[in-house]
């Protein structure tokens, strides 16, 4: 294909491919609207325009299964139209098994070309279910009623797939501004250049400021024109939550809150799968079915609600649902099971199912089928660099926590010294940093675990060259207050260096893992940074510290303010 | 003196597409408009535009909407509309003629027939225009 062809293709691709998700995503409207005893007429009036766009750009990309495809659709729109007032769910099915023979096709187009023959096959089973629709009669006008067996063959369930392509779109005005900034970086860029010559050391640091700032601003433009808001990514979960609460046989309702919230595209597109998962956890384990939950005196519908919002340089997602919570003692029995420490609050109970074969092999199963388990979750959210927690409440409901950095690219982080060696600590997760003294003794709780008291609570300190495994004699004289999913945590370091920006690349894997390391930078000097993941020394730091234990000795603090023990 | 034409589309496709038929002689330029409300605009902004291209399908205000406030919208010079129609729409292609639009082109068209009847409609315009 010549660079013409491949130029109006992606353009035709990057407006079909958000007109087939409208169909979609109008069809589910349509239905909701019949069921709610409307007509529906005005969306129907949308798909139909829609198909008829797709008809004609397909037409001219000489696409011609789409054209068919899209043809045959609005043959069955008209149909509907002419019934108006019958409202058979059978055609909810097939038109969403059209929508998603359309996706398939565009998916193909996009990838190794849509050939005659599979055109075909994806055609056939919607044309003729298209002519099924005509000859049948239709039923008398009311409520449609949950179909049988579904008349098409059931299309494959829409799991959130990454958005457009890898193409975002950005605002000209966005452009034009990173152009002026470029224009006075150079600017201020060559002013310093000659005043290294002219050895002017005066002017040099208002040169170096101006520089300075023209780069951040830069920047910063070019960030957040990779931020796109998270509606991309949610509005492919009413499809999923309406399959799935058919097939199991539950009301489902799927509430839809902070969509505008901005996320960075790349962790974006590896956000759809985790998220997909939590959201059928929660139906499948969370929802009842509507029988019990009326018995239990609630809504007969079941509400599971997906939301999004910004926390100072994060962002959190969670996945909240009315259903039943997590079985408590269910996950204590297992925990004992595993031989895992039983002496623990609920809330850090709760968290053992994030852990490798925590979950029995029959709930994997139950829920995708494809043996994925929370603790598949709970990685890759780790690999971008977040965090998940739980929270529950017996019989009213659970919440998954996701917090993620909001940009992949570049950290904001404090620096630290540990044992003669610099490290980056991700400003996110920073609460607080103070140097030690006699304000905040710390204890010992158990030989080698500590707490120290901060802002009246006990925390768990870790010791820096201890988490690192480094042989150095530094003496700690700071303590850094690391926050993660809510608890808190201190590391001892030998001393804070300062807030810096760094770009983050993934630790090669040749290099070693560590777990308490979760990137590392390159500094303007060629030093090497390494990045350490907060999310894992809190995690660590709460496994070798128990607040019971810290609540024994609190005691002996108001008893003994002031006493300090190494 | 460079031809102008404007491009009335909802979609940026068509644009783009349009862009590679029509935009690659020299002397010409290409102006476009998502919606009927747009052409408008630009047609206030444009008063020697040379050609229409008008896509009937367009929400707010489609395209015999459009034609309807253009016709009569008392602009001193009308470009030539070229109504740019799919299967099924033929009554409304009709009426577009009716209207006032001097041709149509059926999608899909292959770019030669854009071309053909983009050229056909500028010559006899300007042959028109040399003779008064």
């Amino acid at each position: 294909m010549n660079d013409f062809a491949q130029e109006l293709l992606a353009d035709f691709l990057e407006e079909a491919r958000p007109l087939a998700e409208n169909i979609g995503e109008a069809v589910l409207e349509l239905e909701r609207e019949w069921e709610g005893g409307g007509s529906g007429e005005q969306t129907l009036h949308r798909i139909k325009s829609n198909l008829h766009t797709l008809k004609g750009n397909s037409g001219m990309m000489g696409l011609s299964p789409i054209e068919q495809l899209t043809h045959r659709l609005e043959d069955a729109c008209a149909i509907v139209s002419e019934r108006a007032g019958s409202h058979e769910a059978t055609t909810i099915e097939l038109l969403l098994a059209g929508a998603d023979a359309l996706r398939e096709m565009l998916r193909l187009a996009a990838a190794s070309g849509l050939d005659e023959a599979h055109g075909r096959t994806l055609l056939d089973p919607v044309e003729k279910a298209i002519d099924a629709m005509r000859e049948s009669s239709a039923t008398a006008p009311g409520r449609p009623a949950r179909p049988a067996t579904s008349v098409v063959a059931s299309a494959t369930s829409a799991a959130p797939r990454d958005a457009a392509g890898n193409v975002v779109r950005i605002h000209y005005d966005k452009l034009d501004r990173m152009l002026e900034l470029v224009g006075e970086a150079i600017v201020a860029h060559s002013s310093v250049g000659e005043l290294t010559a002219s050895a002017d050391t005066s002017q040099f640091e208002r040169a170096m400021e101006s520089l300075d700032k023209s780069l951040r601003d830069l920047q910063q433009t070019l960030i957040d024109s990779r931020l796109v808001p998270m509606s991309l990514l949610f509005r492919k979960f009413p499809r999923s939550v309406r399959d799935q609460a058919r097939e199991s046989g539950k009301d489902v309702r799927l509430e839809l809150r902070g969509e505008d919230t901005t996320i960075d595209k790349a962790i974006m597109d590896r956000l759809g799968e985790p998220l997909l998962h939590l959201v059928r956890n929660s139906i499948a384990h969370g929802i009842e079915p509507a029988a019990e939950r009326t018995r239990l005196g609630k809504p007969a519908e079941g509400r599971v609600e997906l939301s999004a919002e910004h926390r100072s340089d994060r962002v959190v997602i969670a996945v909240t649902d009315d259903g039943r919570g997590l079985d408590e003692s269910k996950i204590r029995e297992r925990a004992k099971a595993c031989g895992l420490s039983n002496d623990s609050t609920a809330g850090e109970l709760n968290s053992h199912i994030f852990l490798p074969g925590f979950s029995t092999a029959d709930d994997v199963s139950k829920l995708s089928g494809r043996g994925v388990g929370l603790d598949v979750v709970a990685s890759s959210i780790q690999a971008l660099g977040g965090t998940v927690g739980v929270s529950s409440a017996p019989g009213r409901g659970a919440s998954f926590r996701i917090e993620l950095p909001l940009t992949l690219a570049v950290l904001r982080t404090l620096f630290v010294d540990i044992d003669d060696e610099t490290y980056a600590l991700p400003l996110s997760y920073v609460q607080e940093s103070f140097r030690l003294g006699d304000r905040n003794p710390s204890f010992r709780v158990s030989p080698g675990h500590h707490v120290i008291s901060w802002r009246d609570q006990l925390i768990p300190i870790l010791d820096g060259g201890s988490v690192l495994e480094t042989a150095g004699a530094g003496t700690r004289g700071f303590c850094v207050v690391l926050s993660v999913s809510g608890r808190s945590c201190g590391l001892l370091v030998d001393g804070l260096i300062g807030q810096r920006e760094v770009v983050v690349k993934g630790l090669d894997t040749l290099l070693g893992r560590s777990d308490c390391l979760s990137g590392i930078t390159v500094l303007g000097d060629g030093r090497l940074v390494f990045i350490l993941d907060a999310a894992e020394i809190a995690a660590r730091a709460a496994r070798t510290n128990t607040p019971r234990a810290a609540e024994s000795i609190s005691g002996a603090v108001t008893a003994n303010p002031g006493e300090e023990v190494r | 003196m460079a031809e102008k034409i404007l491009v009335v589309d909802d979609s940026s496709f068509m644009h783009s597409m349009y862009d590679m038929v029509l935009g690659v002689v020299a002397d010409r330029e290409v102006l476009h408009a998502e919606s009927g409300i747009e052409a408008l605009e630009v047609l206030a902004r444009t008063p020697d535009c040379d050609l229409i291209v008008l896509d009937i399908n367009m929400p707010e205000m489609n395209g015999l909407e459009f034609l309807e406030q253009y016709m009569g919208s008392g602009f001193p010079r009308l470009a030539p509309v070229v109504i740019s129609s799919t299967e099924g729409t033929e009554d409304d292609t009709q009426r577009g003629l009716d209207a006032g639009a001097v041709a149509y082109l059926k999608k899909p068209f292959q770019p030669s027939d854009l071309q053909e009847v983009v050229r056909s409609i500028l010559e006899g315009a300007n042959k028109q225009e040399s003779l008064t």
